[in-house]
C-alpha cells in the first residue's frame, strides 16, 4: 500500500515537473499566438486587448501557478484558436491515436515473435543471420521514407489498400505497419537475446528430457520466461508510439493527436501543445506502471520480491 | 501453434482485404495542404479559411482580376467623402437555409466584427467605420470617420445571417448565401454541399505533398491546387487521366532587406544581389517555367500597378565590380545570413540562391526555422536576407502597409525598417483619397521609388496550378488562387473512382 502511495507521489510529481517545462519550453519559443489570430496589421490596441482576453498579459509566473491551479481540477484550458475545452479536442483525437498505437503494437508483435523465435531456435546460422539482418533493416528505415514507399507497393501497384486517410479498417494497415516496423526490429532482438539466456537453463533442458519436442519446449517453456524483458521494452514502445505517431501521422493524414499537435505548435496554441504533451507524459508514466503490475502476473517471483 | 497462426495470417488478410472495397466516391474531392483554421469570415485569414469562405458567403463587393472592385450582393454610391449608401440587389441568394438577407443581417456582421471583444482581425481595415445602419431591409449606409477613397473595395467581407454574428465566437457551422453550405466537418474531412444541385465537395487534409500527389493517382482525390513542388506536378502530369491546369496568379514573391544592417542597409550591396541573381534560370529549372517575372507587389496589369519598372539584369561581372569597390574580395568575402521557413522547397530556392550568390562572391549562410520562429523573427527585425511572398494583394494600400516608415510591425509590415521621406509622402497623398487616376498616379510613384531603392529583390509570380484527375471537369482557375471554379466544377459521366 505505501509502495503504492510512494508510486502515485512520484507519477504526479514527474507530470507536474514535465507540465511545468512544456509551459515554460512553449513561452520561450518565438512566435505569438495574437499575432497568429490578429495578423500583421491589427492596432496595439486590439492586440492588447486580445492578450488579456487570452490571459496572456500576465507575467509568465502568475499564467504557470494560473495553470497549476486549474490542472488541479483538472482543467487543461481551451484552445486559443478553436475556442473549445482542450480535454474535448484531446478526447476527440486519442482514439485514432490509439487505434494506431494498437495496430502497431500487433504488427510488431506478428513480426517480431515469429522471426525472434527463429533467430534463437538457430542461432548462429543462416536463418538467424537472415532474421537479423531483416530486423537491422527494418531499425533503419526512417518512416518518412518507408510510408511513402508502402503506399507506392501496396495502394498505388497492389491497389490493395486506401492510399491516406481514415477510411475503415484498410486505412490502419499502412501506417500500422510504418510505425510497427522499426519496434518489430528492437523486438525481434529482443526477443531472440533473452530465448537465447532460457534455452540454456536447466529446465528447458528437464523439459526435453521430459520428451517435449523442442519446438514445444520453446513454445510452452522457454517463451513465457523470455517474456519478461521482451513485455517492459514493449511497455515503453507504447509510450513511445503515442508521442513518436506524430511523423506518421503526417504522412498517413491520420486524424489523430500527432496532427493535432504540429498543428498546435504551428498556431502557437500554447493551451493546446500543453494538453497533448501532458497526455502523451502521463500516458507513459500510466503504461510504465501498467507495466510493472504486469510483471507480477506474469512471474511470480517480482510478486514476492516487492 | 500452426492453428493460431493461422489464425493470424487470415486475420491480416482479411484486413487487407477490406481495405479494397470502399463505400462509392461521394461527389468530388479536393486535397488541401492544411485545414482551414476557421470557417467564420469574421476571423477567417488563413489562405485555405479564406478561400473556402468564399465559397460560403458573399460579401458586398468583390474584385476583378486587375483589382477593381465590382458589386456583388450590393452596388454602391458615394454620397460625399465620408458617406456610402450600399443598395443590396433584388436578385441576391438566400442563406442557406433558406432565410432572405437583409441589411439587418449586414448592419449585425459589421458590427460584430468592429466589436473589439469579437477580437477579429478583419477589425483593423474596416476601422474608418463610424457607423453602419439599416434604413431600410434593402439599403446599409456606413459614415466613415474620415475619407477612404478605396472604401467599397474593403467591402469583401462574408455576411452572416444577424442571429449568428450576435455570437462572438467562432462558429463552427456558419450560414452564408454562397453557392455552397457546410455539410459536414471534422478534423481533417469537411464536406460542402453545392445549393444549386447538391454536389458534395469533400475537402481532404494531406499535409505530406508525396501522399497528396499518390492519393490523386489511385483515385483517393480528384482536384488539388498548388502547394506541390514542380518536379512532382511534372511527373503527375504524365500520368494517365491526370490534367494539369495552369494560369498566371498574383503570389509575389521577394528578397526583403534588413535596411538597419550595415550591409544589407546598403543600396550598393543591394544591387550587387539583384545582378547576381538569375530569375530566368531559377524559373525555368526551379519552377519548370510556372512563374512569370515580377517588378512589383501589383502586377502590371492592376490598375495600380506600374507597367513602366525595369528589371535589374542579370549581370554577375557587374556584380562582382560592385563589390570590389566596396572593399570585398576572395580575402574578405561578403558574409550573409538568409532566413527562411523549413518548407524543401524554400529550402532548395535558399540553396539555388546561395549558389548564385556565390558565384560573385557573396558567403551566404541559409538558416530555416519552423514557421513561427522564422515569422516571428523577420516581424522582429532579426534577419539580414529572407525571401517570403504576398498572397491576394487586392488594394493598392498594402503599400503603406509595407513601405511607410510608419508601418513597423507590429503595427504594419514594413519589415525591413524602410524609411523614405517621398515614399511616406505619396503613400500619405493616397491615403487622403482623390480621383482613381490621382490613385494610381501616387501608388505608381511609391512603386518605382521602392523598386529604385531595392526594398524588395521582386523575383516572380508564381502561377496558379491545379492538378486534376479523371473524375472531374471544368474547374476554372482564378488568378488569386481562389477556389471559386468548385461552384462550376461537373463529374464526368460515366467516371468511377475509388474511396
Amino acid at each position: 500500500m505505501t509502495a503504492l502511495l510512494r508510486r502515485v507521489a512520484d507519477t504526479s510529481l514527474t507530470l507536474l515537473l514535465v507540465a511545468g517545462l512544456v509551459f515554460a519550453l512553449i513561452h520561450l519559443i518565438p512566435g505569438d499566438p495574437v499575432d497568429v489570430m490578429l495578423g500583421e496589421s491589427a492596432h496595439a490596441a486590439d492586440r492588447a486587448a486580445l492578450r488579456a482576453r487570452l490571459g496572456l498579459d500576465q507575467p509568465i509566473s502568475v499564467q504557470l501557478l494560473d495553470y497549476y491551479a486549474a490542472l488541479a481540477q483538472a482543467d487543461l484550458g481551451a484552445s486559443l484558436h478553436q475556442g473549445q475545452p482542450v480535454t474535448r479536442l484531446l478526447l476527440d483525437r486519442l482514439p485514432a491515436t490509439l487505434q494506431l498505437a494498437g495496430a502497431a503494437l500487433v504488427f510488431a508483435l506478428l513480426i517480431s515473435l515469429p522471426l525472434g523465435v527463429v533467430a534463437a531456435r538457430f542461432a548462429g546460422r543462416s536463418p538467424d543471420r537472415v532474421a537479423s539482418s531483416v530486423a537491422l533493416i527494418g531499425l533503419s528505415i526512417p518512416n518518412f521514407w518507408l510510408g511513402p514507399v508502402l503506399i507506392l507497393v501496396f495502394s498505388i501497384g497492389l491497389g490493395l489498400t486506401p492510399v491516406s486517410g481514415d477510411e475503415g479498417w484498410g486505412s490502419l494497415i499502412l501506417p500500422a505497419l510504418t510505425l510497427g516496423m522499426s519496434l518489430a526490429a528492437i523486438n525481434t532482438r529482443m526477443v531472440r537475446a533473452s530465448l537465447l539466456e532460457v534455452l540454456d537453463q536447466p529446465f528447458v533442458r528437464t523439459a526435453r528430457a521430459k520428451g517435449l519436442s523442442p519446438i514445444a519446449a520453446l513454445v510452452r517453456h522457454a517463451l513465457p520466461n523470455a517474456a519478461l524483458p521482451v513485455l517492459t521494452l514493449l511497455g515503453l514502445q507504447l509510450g513511445h508510439l503515442l508521442a513518436g505517431a506524430v511523423i506518421t501521422e503526417t504522412i498517413f493524414a491520420w486524424p489523430g493527436l500527432g496532427s493535432l499537435l504540429i498543428d498546435a505548435i504551428r498556431q502557437r496554441d500554447y493551451p493546446l501543445v500543453q494538453g497533448c504533451v501532458l497526455l502523451i507524459s502521463a500516458s507513459y508514466v500510466v503504461i510504465n506502471a501498467l507495466t510493472d503490475t504486469a510483471y507480477g502476473w506474469l512471474d511470480p517471483r517480482t510478486r514476492r520480491l516487492s | 501453434m500452426g492453428k493460431h497462426w493461422r489464425v493470424m495470417v487470415w486475420a491480416v488478410l482479411g484486413l487487407v482485404l477490406l481495405g479494397c472495397e470502399g463505400p462509392p466516391p461521394d461527389g468530388v474531392r479536393f486535397g488541401l495542404s492544411s485545414s482551414p483554421l476557421t470557417l467564420d469570415p469574421r476571423f477567417a485569414t488563413d489562405a485555405a479559411g479564406e478561400r473556402i469562405a468564399r465559397l460560403l458567403f458573399t460579401g458586398l463587393t468583390d474584385h476583378d482580376a486587375q483589382g477593381r472592385v465590382i458589386p456583388a450582393l450590393a452596388t454602391w454610391e458615394q454620397r460625399d467623402a465620408t458617406h456610402y449608401r450600399f443598395r443590396l440587389r433584388a436578385d441576391r441568394a438566400t442563406f442557406a437555409d433558406g432565410a432572405p438577407l437583409t441589411s439587418a443581417d449586414v448592419v449585425a456582421t459589421y458590427q460584430s466584427v468592429l466589436d473589439p471583444a469579437t477580437g477579429s482581425p478583419h477589425r483593423e481595415t474596416l476601422k474608418a467605420i463610424r457607423v453602419v445602419a439599416a434604413p431600410d431591409p434593402d439599403t446599409v449606409v456606413f459614415e466613415l470617420a474620415e475619407p477612404d477613397s478605396l472604401f467599397p473595395g474593403r467591402l469583401n467581407l462574408g455576411i452572416l445571417p444577424a442571429r449568428q454574428a450576435h455570437d462572438p465566437n467562432r462558429l463552427a457551422r456558419p450560414l452564408g448565401t454562397g453557392p455552397f453550405v457546410v455539410a459536414h466537418h471534422d478534423p481533417g474531412d469537411l464536406r460542402l454541399r453545392r445549393r444549386a444541385d447538391g454536389l458534395m465537395i469533400r475537402f481532404l487534409t494531406v499535409a505530406d505533398p508525396t501522399v497528396r500527389a499518390l492519393k490523386l493517382v489511385r483515385g483517393e482525390l480528384d482536384l488539388m491546387q498548388n502547394d506541390l513542388p514542380p518536379e512532382q506536378i511534372a511527373w503527375l502530369a504524365e500520368r494517365r487521366g491526370v490534367r494539369v491546369i495552369k494560369a498566371p496568379g498574383d503570389t509575389f514573391a521577394y528578397l526583403g532587406f534588413n535596411m538597419l544592417d550595415p550591409a544589407t542597409g546598403d543600396r550598393r550591396v543591394r544591387l550587387a544581389i539583384a545582378h547576381a541573381i538569375d530569375r530566368a534560370a531559377l524559373i525555368r529549372y526551379l519552377f519548370h517555367g510556372a512563374a512569370r517575372p515580377a517588378e512589383s507587389v501589383l502586377p502590371p496589369d492592376h490598375w495600380a500597378g506600374n507597367p513602366a519598372l525595369q528589371p535589374v539584369v542579370h549581370d554577375p561581372a557587374r556584380a562582382r565590380r560592385i563589390l570590389t569597390a566596396l572593399g570585398y574580395g576572395p580575402a574578405t568575402p561578403l558574409r550573409l545570413t538568409y532566413k527562411t521557413s523549413a518548407d524543401p522547397f524554400r529550402l532548395r530556392l535558399a540553396a539555388a540562391i546561395q549558389a548564385q550568390l556565390a558565384e560573385v562572391g557573396i558567403a551566404m549562410a541559409i538558416q530555416s526555422f519552423d514557421w513561427g520562429t522564422f515569422y516571428g523573427d523577420i516581424k522582429a527585425g532579426r534577419f539580414q536576407l529572407y525571401s517570403l511572398a504576398w498572397v491576394g494583394i487586392k488594394e493598392p494600400d498594402a503599400l503603406r502597409h509595407m513601405f511607410h516608415s510608419r508601418s513597423l510591425p507590429p503595427g504594419g509590415a514594413n519589415r525591413g525598417r524602410y524609411r523614405s521621406p517621398l515614399v511616406d509622402l505619396a503613400l500619405d497623398a493616397a491615403g487622403r483619397g482623390g480621383s482613381r487616376d490621382d490613385l494610381a498616379q501616387a501608388y505608381r510613384t511609391v512603386q518605382a521609388q521602392v523598386h529604385d531603392d531595392l526594398v524588395y529583390v521582386p523575383l516572380w509570380y508564381e502561377d496558379q496550378l491545379a492538378i486534376v484527375g479523371p473524375r472531374v471537369q471544368g474547374y476554372r482557375l482564378r488568378r488569386d488562387g481562389a477556389y471559386d471554379g468548385l461552384s462550376d466544377v461537373t463529374i464526368r459521366p460515366g467516371a468511377i473512382g475509388r474511396d
